[in-house]
């Protein structure tokens, strides 16, 4: 399939449509928005998509990444029309049917972007690890902690770190925090969503604190991971 | 207002201690930065660095210490695709205890490239004699324009001050308004081209208001909801006090 934005007739359909599905779970998924020239038009340059099966979050960066790219579109990321259309197209991804046969959407900003709002971007569930894949493109590893989670459930790691403009930017803190809340595998460690001592949540809240006084930008990630107290001993042991 | 007290002894520059100017050269993105510290009793020997950012992308550059300011030759924004909504942020950490935090300056907008304002700008600025009057507003040109007195120093700096947008854009929002709705005949279309039309879209499309009304004195209620909704999208008062602050806050 050719990649296509939507017009605004065609988020206005999708936003009915999500608001139909959630009184309505196993209401079809409208997919002639996606090709009708009414709702959608097709991007200059006639990129082509493939409708895949995405599991993780660091699964769709990686894929839209490579895609968008090459695809010579201007400023991505504030396409409201492209990532409307790109949610819908990968639907069973982003709103999979569940076991009792219809699906959950939750909140529209899941689905349809709000662009201008840094705060709520993140949200999003294609573009939020969309962005933060592209500003950790030479070394991706370094944000598994934002990356490596069901695409449908982000959760509260996502939720907590990526509000924060300093936290997601910050290559030594996302290093650390991949470090420790991340297993060889790729999966989040256990522990690291609780909002207990030594979790993700407890790192951004000293991360904030510390940077009060310290440059952590400019800190090499062991350095920071030294500066650390002993409630985040447990993750430091498991990293190392 | 609960006060909030520093205890860390790390000083906040004000934002229009330092400027900071992007351009295009050969099509890539790049920016000049001026500073000034004097007023911070800082030790000399501190660094000084300056982070451009947006969202989760941020790129960071030496600009040697506080007593010499130097900047790399290569300042290059590669890490963003325009210069759209990109902020930079100044630290300045100790020259004796590393990576600590001396002062700091965020939230630091810049002065876009020359063609991007062209292109974009629903309100150019000039520079103009204008006696003892700081600013007046043109509307009988080719677009509706800000002119600033070229007495009161850097006008074009002054027009992008808080204090000065919160006490001057609303009014220019109801005259710009007043004359495309009460003094001209034909209300106009938001497919127009020209001014006209550009800021009847930017009216819907940025400020969110409703359609033109037919009648005249609808209108005028109009051209005040106009106002309203943009002192209320841009927090022209909430940014007039924090801009106030800043400047009492500085030793």
């Amino acid at each position: 399939m050719k990649l296509r934005v939507f017009k605004p007739a065609g988020i206005a359909n999708f936003e009915a449509y999500l608001a139909a599905l959630r009184a309505d779970p196993s209401l079809a998924v409208p997919e002639r928005l996606l090709v009708d020239d009414a709702f959608s038009e097709e991007v200059p340059g006639r990129i082509e998509i493939k409708v895949k099966q995405l599991e993780s979050r660091f699964d769709a960066a990686k894929y839209l990444y490579a895609l968008l790219d090459c695809s010579g579109l201007e400023q991505p990321e504030r396409n409201k029309g492209l990532w409307a259309w790109l949610s819908l197209l990968l639907f069973d991804s982003t709103c999979p049917l569940e076991s009792s046969g219809g699906r959950k959407p939750g909140a529209d900003a899941r689905h349809i972007p709000e662009v201008g709002n840094f705060l709520r971007y993140y949200r999003h569930l294609l573009l939020g690890p969309y962005i933060i894949y592209r500003a950790n493109r030479d070394a991706p590893e370094n944000a598994m902690a934002l990356l490596c989670q069901k695409l449908n459930r982000p959760g509260d790691v996502v939720e907590q770190l990526s509000a924060r403009q300093q936290r997601i930017s910050n290559r030594t803190f996302l290093a650390v925090a991949s470090k420790f809340y991340v297993d060889s595998a790729g999966k989040q460690r256990r522990g690291a969503q609780n909002k207990t001592r030594g979790s993700a949540l407890r790192l951004a809240k000293v991360a904030n604190q510390f940077d009060v006084n310290w440059y952590l930008y400019a800190m090499k990630p062991d350095e920071f991971a030294h500066l650390l107290p002993k409630e985040f001993d447990k993750f430091k042991a498991n990293s190392s | 207002m609960i006060r909030q007290i520093n205890h860390t002894g790390r000083k906040r520059i004000a934002r229009n201690a330092i400027c900071i100017t992007l351009r295009k050269v050969s099509d890539r993105l790049m920016f000049d930065a001026t500073r000034k510290l004097g007023d911070y009793a800082l030790p000399s020997d501190a660094h000084v660095w300056l982070e451009a950012y947006r969202q989760a992308s941020w790129m960071q550059f030496s600009w040697g210490r506080v007593s010499e300011p130097l900047l790399p030759n290569e300042r290059w924004l590669d890490e963003f695709d325009s210069s759209d909504g990109i902020h930079f942020r100044v630290r300045v950490t100790s020259a004796t205890e590393a990576h600590r935090i001396l002062a700091e300056a965020d939230g630091i907008p810049c002065e876009l490239p020359d063609d991007d304002s062209k292109g974009q700008s629903l309100l150019p600025i000039r520079l103009g004699d204008l006696g003892n009057e700081v600013w007046r507003l043109e509307l009988d040109g080719d677009t509706p324009t800000l002119v600033v007195n070229r007495i009161v120093g850097d006008g074009k700096a002054l027009a992008r001050r808080p204090e000065f947008a919160a006490l001057v854009y609303p009014a220019v929002v109801r005259a710009v308004f007043s004359r495309m709705l009460l003094d001209e005949d034909q209300p106009p279309e938001e497919e127009q081209e020209g001014w006209r039309g550009e800021w009847a879209r930017f009216a819907r499309q940025y400020l969110g208001l409703d359609e033109i009304p037919e009648s005249r004195e609808n209108r005028r209620l109009w051209i005040e909801d106009a106002a309203v909704a943009y002192a209320q999208k841009y927090l022209l008062a909430e940014r007039y006090n924090e801009a106030r602050r800043e400047e009492e806050d500085v030793p």
